[in-house]
């Protein structure tokens, strides 16, 4: 755990800002509700924050609230990648994807500065199934086309990436997330990749 | 916000059905709903189960519902009963009768005039309860707070001699406070009022606190 903790009452006070502003920013999503870190002290249970990080984000809050609704800082906060887009530069700074992937995407869709949320999951999920072995780079372009026509359909729903081989043709599926599939007996099924939990990993790796 | 397809669930007698997206849903008699279930108006008057999360609008419940997931409504009246495993997130509560939730509640505005047992945290812009018995929530935080106890000092005395009708706080936490028949560990804020039959260890204020002769505060401070 995190040794630099601040007290709630310190950061009221350091800030400035009342119970209240602090609790409606929380049910506003504003502040995550892991920093909220409750621990015994003498006087009964307090709750600390993560004192860099509360600092920072309240900070912000207080910046920007002028110019944004709370529900557009909430956006601008949220960790979900939806709202998120990232730096061609940055992502290979941060060795997410090898050049060959890169290569392949931009082949297909053009050369791009700045990544969209479903660009990025693509992209992840190609690095993730060409270093399987399992895939080749034809295959990767049809992919990233499955992913680029139909992924938004999922709207956010859970989906599973499904990977199908038959007498070595290959096919893609992306189907509703946990339903059941059978194929006949001379198709392969190569790999079910659930795209939640790409997701996941890509997030973790972005947050480091 | 919602696009609402034009179905609509009617359970009158006992009757089950998968969750999905709806525009009314109501249930006279016993319904399950197996999974997670969004709609505009949910009316329970029966008892009612969903196996997994609702999503509502305008959420009515008098009778009976026990939600698996967690339940968001913008408004929600309940003049029945209510357990929820998760959380509870919304706009604005009444809660008439009986209300137990596992995990936190978040509201802007949160109005009880029955009994309410939150083993999380109530979180709202401005809280008013009337204890008809034994509230309790792990911790209590907002803008507003207004606890007192319902009906007369005689059934409440009566009544008291039979269960506690306390409202009972590990913290109690607001800009402004005004409390009667509350037990807290610690009730921090601004203003704060200590109205008849508190019992609280301490009390840190930063701009008023008066505290009732009968109220026992071991423990007050300014900050």
């Amino acid at each position: 755990m995190e040794d630099n903790l601040i007290s709630k009452k310190d950061l009221l006070e350091l800030t400035g800002i009342s119970y209240g502003q602090l609790y409606r920013w929380k049910r506003k999503d504003l502040i995550p509700e892991d920093w909220f870190i409750r621990k015994s002290t003498f006087t009964g249970q307090e709750t600390f924050f993560p004192k860099d990080k509360i600092l920072d984000r309240i900070d912000k809050i207080i910046h920007l609230k002028d110019n944004a609704s709370l529900d557009d800082l909430a956006d601008l906060f949220s960790p979900n990648l939806s709202e998120m887009a990232l730096y061609a530069a940055d992502l290979k700074q941060r060795n997410i994807v090898s050049d060959v992937s890169w290569q392949l995407l931009t082949a297909q869709f053009g050369e791009a500065e700045v990544l969209t949320y479903e660009r990025l999951i693509a992209l992840y999920v190609l690095e993730q199934m060409l270093q399987t072995g399992e895939m080749n780079r034809d295959e990767g372009r049809i992919l990233l086309q499955v992913l680029n026509d139909h992924y938004k359909r999922f709207d956010g729903k859970s989906c599973d990436l499904i990977f199908i081989r038959k007498m070595g043709v290959a096919t893609f599926l992306l189907i509703s997330g946990g339903s059941e599939v059978y194929l006949e007996d001379h198709a392969k099924l190569v790999q079910r990749i659930a795209l939640s939990s790409s997701i996941e990993a890509l997030k973790t790796r972005l947050s480091k | 916000m919602y696009d609402y397809p034009s179905g609509d669930i009617q359970i009158n007698g006992i009757a089950s059905s998968n969750g999905g997206t709806f525009r009314r849903v109501t249930v006279d008699g016993m319904g399950t709903i197996h999974g997670d279930l969004t709609c505009m108006d949910f009316a329970c008057n029966g008892t009612c189960k969903v196996d997994g999360s609702l999503r509502a609008e305008r959420a009515s419940i008098d009778g009976i519902s026990k939600i698996k997931g967690a339940a968001h409504a913008d408004q929600l009246r309940i003049d029945g009963k209510v357990t929820i495993n998760g959380k509870l997130t919304g706009e604005e509560f009444q809660v008439n009768g009986h209300l137990k939730i596992h995990g936190d509640c978040e509201a802007e505005r949160f109005e009880s005039n029955g009994i309410f047992v939150i083993q999380g945290m109530l979180n709202a812009g401005m809280i008013e309860v009337a204890a008809h018995g034994p509230c309790s929530a792990q911790e209590i935080g907002g803008e507003q707070i207004t606890i007192r106890h319902a009906g007369s000092q005689f059934m409440t005395k009566l009544l008291g001699t039979f269960m506690n009708t306390h409202v009972t706080a590990t913290t109690i936490e607001g800009d402004y406070i005004s409390l009667e028949h509350t037990t807290a560990k610690v009730v921090r804020g601004g203003r704060i009022n200590i109205g008849p039959d508190c019992i609280i260890e301490r009390v840190e204020y930063k701009d008023e606190l008066h505290i009732h002769p009968s109220s026992i505060v071991k423990y007050h401070t300014q900050i």
